[in-house]
């Protein structure tokens, strides 16, 4: 017997008893749904509304989340509301709080999500546009291309949560083209270094594997078809490493695909692979994983491993001399399009690094919170950042952390997107 | 000779099937998403979303495990939802008064769960709890058993390092 199996039996029992005082619920009266009768139960309120009229299911979802009927198409909603200034790690010139018309000469549309809907309005909160109307799918902005010229957004029907399609609108809200559909479930939309191209992981309409939007041609097309877990940029954006099942030794490895298409499967090993972080070492290249191999598996083992690119080099990260931080997962990131800040999340906040020494801008957000929750996004003029706070959609201003929130008190505004036009 | 006859007899309707077969894990799935999420509130809306899906995917149901199945779709939805942030904002970020989910006789426990990534905690509560392998994991929660035992390895040292060195 070990303190590992002890505290490992330790830690089923208290989490076994802490999960059985949380307070439970009721099974919703679903005995109803489709005959129009309640049979003289009270009705939960779900089955009620189906009962009472087949109501669309993304309706149901609309008032499970307190939604509320969209703003007519035009009608500005939004008002600045002046809110504090960032904290965390730097004392930013908090008492000159900007005025909200000083929002009004930026340039670029910003579109975002409001209670399953995509919309646009100005950086000074005007202009509120609907862009989707849709009540039996959630829509949420991806990314603008490149020009500025259309958006892309993912639809996710309520029926459905498994599949996405990913769609072009031009800025009016007019359909341009279906990209085609993925569900991105096993890597979110990640941006390449350069910020020109999105990769997703997850299931297509045949094959799951690695998806990539080019922002600069609107192109989308699959990349991998045996997996995309875990999807990793390389720094110079050429490849892209990622976990798949390989089918040749029935385990769980670490794949690198090029863009070109070239591929390679780093270190296989039949037991348990999982990328963790690419590293660069002496101008040398270098994949840190986590393995089981050489482990007892049937315990909580894998340890962390490093593999040139190329396949060779492979040692334990312990033997290695390397950093022993290597091991920790590469932390999600968005690099500003001039390379001058890195958004990252620290503990539930949003963390706006300076490449160029200044201080770090710390932003609260809430625990939890990754990088795709605060969707960064940078102004045309890369003077100011837009991104979902606990208040609705914040504009920052750079490089002091001046902060204003432009959502209308008590909306559920997210994923903003900043159009790159006009800079 | 002898008749059978059943009076009242009436074909069960679907719903009623349904309704025997997962209601008594409604309860369970109530509390494992609001873990899994740490928020109440957003634990019970999903549980009923979780539970209004099941019901319209019931003619797909394999009949084998309900309780797995519920969980299934109740912890694939709260992590699908996240990224939909439309209402990942209204379910996990928007709340300004959170009714307090942590548990008040473990309290160490509680805010160690709370330090965890949503995906990680419930890996750990099926490995944990439910006794469930990692691939079994894997497949439920839709990501590698490579990625699940990464998980459970990295968040039971965080454990570890939380439960046992104050």
């Amino acid at each position: 017997m070990t303190d590992h199996d002890d505290f490992d039996r330790s830690l089923s029992e208290r989490l076994r008893a802490a999960e059985a005082r949380v307070r439970g619920g009721t099974a919703p009266d679903l005995a109803t749904i489709g005959t129009g009768s309640t049979r003289g139960r009270p009705a939960w309120g779900l089955g009620a509304l189906v009962a009472a009229g087949g109501v669309a299911a993304g309706l149901l979802l609309v008032l499970l989340i307190g939604g509320r009927l969209q703003p007519p198409t035009g009608q500005a909603t939004a008002t600045p509301q002046p809110t504090s200034s960032a904290s965390g790690t730097v004392a930013p010139s908090a008492s000159i709080v900007p005025s909200p018309p000083s929002l009004s000469s930026l340039a670029g549309l910003i579109a975002f999500s409001r209670d399953g809907d995509v919309h646009t309005m100005r950086p000074d909160g005007s202009e509120v546009t609907q862009l989707t109307a849709t009540t039996d799918a959630a829509e949420l902005p991806v990314a603008w291309l490149a020009d500025g010229s259309q958006l892309v957004i993912q639809s996710t029907a309520n029926d459905n949560p498994y599949a996405s399609t990913l769609s072009l609108l031009m800025p009016d809200g007019t359909p341009a083209n279906e990209l085609g559909v993925v569900h991105p479930i096993y890597s979110p939309a990640t941006y390449s270094p350069d910020g020109t191209k999105i990769a997703f992981g997850g299931d297509g309409s045949t094959d799951s594997g690695i998806f990539i939007l080019d922002l600069e041609s609107g192109m989308f097309g699959q990349l991998t078809t045996n997996g995309g877990h875990g999807i990793l940029w390389s720094p110079d954006g050429t490849r892209i490493a990622y976990g798949f099942f390989n089918t040749s030794n029935s385990s769980n490895d670490v794949g690198v695909v090029g863009l070109d298409g070239s591929a390679m499967t780093l270190a296989p090993h039949p037991t348990q692979d999982a990328p963790l972080r690419w590293v660069v070492v002496g101008g040398t290249l270098m994949m840190v994983f986590d393995s089981q191999r050489d482990t007892d598996q049937t315990k909580f083992s894998a340890r962390p491993w490093v593999v040139n690119a190329d396949g060779t080099g492979l040692q334990l990260l312990a033997d290695s001399g390397l950093d022993p931080q290597f091991a920790e997962h590469a932390t999600p990131t968005r690099i500003s399009p001039d390379g001058a800040w890195v958004a990252s999340t620290c503990d539930g906040s949003l963390c706006l690094t300076p490449t160029g020494g200044s201080d770090e801008l710390v932003f609260e957000g809430a625990a939890g919170w990754d990088i795709w929750t605060f969707s960064p996004s940078w102004s045309p003029d890369l003077g100011h950042l837009a991104y979902a706070g606990p208040q609705g959609i914040q504009i920052v201003f750079l490089p002091n952390g001046d902060r204003v929130t432009i959502s209308p008190p008590g909306v559920s505004d997210s994923a903003p997107v900043w159009q790159p036009v006009g800079g | 000779m002898e008749r059978t006859i059943t009076l009242n007899a009436q074909p069960r309707t679907r719903a009623e099937d349904f309704a025997d077969a997962v209601s008594p894990h409604y309860a369970g799935l109530v509390r494992r998403l609001t873990i899994v999420v740490a928020d109440r509130e957003a634990g019970r809306d999903l549980a009923q979303d979780a539970y209004l899906r099941a019901f319209r995917a019931w003619d797909r149901f394999d009949g084998q495990d309900a309780r797995a199945w519920l969980h299934t779709i109740g912890l694939r939805l709260a992590f699908n939802e996240r990224r939909r942030r439309g209402r990942f904002a209204a379910l996990f970020g928007r709340r300004t008064e959170q009714e307090p989910w942590v548990d008040a006789v473990d309290p160490e426990l509680g805010d160690a769960l709370q330090d965890l990534r949503p995906e990680h905690r419930a890996a750990l509560l099926m490995s944990a709890v439910d006794g469930y392998t990692q691939a079994e994991i894997g497949v439920m929660l839709g990501v590698p058993a490579g990625t699940v035992a990464s998980w459970l390895s990295r968040t039971k040292a965080q454990l570890r390092k939380a439960l046992t060195d104050d």
